[in-house]
């Protein structure tokens, strides 16, 4: 009796796989009805929060979808990607990890532009250390800590203090003092944020939307207008991937006025 | 028997399935630094030397902080019977368990500017996280329980009709242990201290977590490897170091083998 029913119901699964391979999904349609799968999305740690909420739409916009992140630096999401990790589209903090994809023929097509950021100083809340402004990193005993020099806001954050350096009202003394403050070069912006929140670092580097993000724990000190730093995200389709529909219409959705809509609340300015 | 034989090549593929799952991935990383012109030349690049030099000197370190402060501790786990000894010889393990980010997170909550003991220190000037006595710190908390676990057990083994001898001929406890209590366990204190050393210098997560990562101060071989994987040295520097850790390793087994067949052949 059960192996009957066992076998009946194996038959009904069976017959209903067979009328679902066999029923043609709509070609080309635009209609978003007719994706699934799963779009597995590589993206900037800095685009945790808004790549959430986006993913969220979008599923609730297409129901056959999944998508599933992996957050990380890009630099190290760069590295994972060459080496053959199974990623539908990357989303970078900047253009020079991007470049690493593209220069391997990794892309598919041309990268677009996304969201514009910026990065800011960040200090803990109680600000034990005072800075009230960017000089004040270069105090003596002040524990700084950055992102790794290939990171992207680690990178930024070294093009900051350069253009700061520029400035003769700093210059060149303020960069080596400020560089000599730094204790630790983490592997990514969240590892910075937290250490600064902490209160283990006395000042940090990182995107205004992780200042956002971070709420009343830290506290962010202004930079003059000179030395402020754009930081521009591209985002591509990766050729390797075996859902290139789900991953393009994932990408028009990031680059739809809903999807910059919410990287807009989340702090992030419109792509350039 | 030849029931025995049958389950004898019923195992030989999953046992062979293994030990390749093992060694490939090895030989793969010794293969690929081999072609890669850049994993040699990285090899001896200031990057490696310095992460190295500290790993060794930390790892070096914590095992003669594990020594200093974990001989007294395993001698009286195993010799002295006090109220939650049990409870006490299992939380010295927990580290030995415990995923090394959480010793990471415990240590900063502890020692960081902000931290129960950390905030006394920094009132007195003493300032732990993103300090080499920071990574001392973290391998000192994940490896040293390997050298007691081993060391307890050791001592325990020891027959104390010897030290009773001792004992009675005048020959005072300090002594004694020194004398006798000691080298009986030498054995568990060479496979302990071994242990030891080879997890501080493959502490990872904790050091992260903890001390940070600065080129000379904090980036050990492990955290330089995680560092060169994602900056531009890419994979060819994160093979250089892996390379250089797995001859460290290797040298060690082998040698630890070689002084275990002595001691074999010389019963």
């Amino acid at each position: 009796m059960l192996v009957r029913a066992l076998a009946l119901l194996a038959a009904a699964t069976l017959a209903a796989a067979c009328g679902g391979a066999s029923t043609p999904a709509p070609a080309s349609s635009a209609t978003a009805q007719a994706l699934s799968g799963k779009v597995t999305v590589f993206a900037a740690s800095s685009l945790t929060e808004s790549f959430k909420a986006i993913g969220a739409a979008f599923q609730k916009a297409n129901p056959g979808v999944t998508v599933e992140y992996n957050f990380a630096a890009s630099s190290a999401l760069a590295t994972q990607i060459d080496q053959g990790a199974p990623a539908d589209v990357f989303a970078s903090a900047d253009t020079a990890n991007m470049d690493k994809i593209t220069a391997k023929s990794l892309a598919d097509g041309q990268p677009a532009p996304f969201a514009r950021n910026a990065p800011v100083i960040v200090v803990p809340a109680d600000n034990r250390a005072k800075i009230e402004a960017p000089r004040d990193l270069a105090k003596p005993g002040v524990k700084i800590v950055l992102a790794a020099a290939d990171v992207p806001i680690g990178n930024y954050a070294r093009q900051v203090i350069d253009r700061l350096a520029a400035d003769p009202a700093y210059g060149a003394a303020f960069k080596d003092a400020t560089m000599r403050n730094v204790v630790s070069n983490e592997a990514n912006v969240r590892a910075v944020l937290t250490k600064v929140e902490l209160g283990e670092a006395d000042a940090g580097i990182v995107y205004r939307t992780d200042a956002a993000v971070s709420g009343t724990k830290v506290r962010t000190v202004a930079l003059p207008e000179a030395a402020n730093v754009i930081a521009v995200y591209p985002i591509a389709i990766l050729k390797a991937t075996k859902q290139p529909e789900v991953a393009r219409a994932f990408v028009a959705f990031v680059r739809s006025a809903e999807g910059q809509q919410m990287l807009r609340t989340t702090g992030f300015d419109p792509a350039p | 028997m030849a029931g025995r034989r049958s389950l004898e090549s019923l195992f030989a593929a999953p046992a062979l399935l293994f030990a390749a799952f093992v060694v490939v991935p090895l030989a793969a990383l010794a293969v690929r630094g081999w072609q890669d012109g850049e994993v040699l030349a990285r090899l001896t690049s200031p990057f490696v030397l310095q992460a190295l030099r500290l790993s060794v000197l930390t790892s070096t370190l914590s095992l003669l902080l594990s020594l200093a402060l974990g001989v007294p501790a395993a001698y009286l786990l195993a010799r002295v019977r006090f109220p939650g000894r049990r409870f006490v010889a299992l939380l010295v393990e927990l580290p030995m368990v415990l995923p090394p980010t959480v010793a990471g997170v415990a240590l900063l909550v502890a020692f960081g500017r902000r931290g129960v003991i950390g905030s006394l220190l920094s009132d007195a000037g003493v300032e732990l996280a993103f300090t080499t006595a920071a990574v001392v710190l973290a391998q000192l908390f994940v490896a040293g329980p390997f050298l007691v676990r081993s060391l307890q057990a050791g001592f325990e083994a020891v027959d104390q009709t010897y030290e009773d001898v001792a004992r009675t001929l005048g020959v005072s406890d300090f002594r004694t242990f020194w004398r006798v209590t000691l080298p009986l366990a030498a054995p568990a204190l060479a496979s302990g201290a071994v242990l030891c050393w080879t997890r501080a210098l493959s502490e990872l997560g904790a050091t992260l977590i903890f001390a940070g990562n600065f080129e000379g101060r904090t980036q050990t071989m492990p955290v330089a490897i995680i560092a060169a994987f994602e900056s531009s040295a890419g994979l060819s520097g994160a093979i250089a170091l892996s390379l250089v850790l797995l001859g460290v390793a290797l040298a060690l087994l082998l040698a630890v083998h070689l002084v275990q067949v002595r001691r074999w052949s010389a019963r």
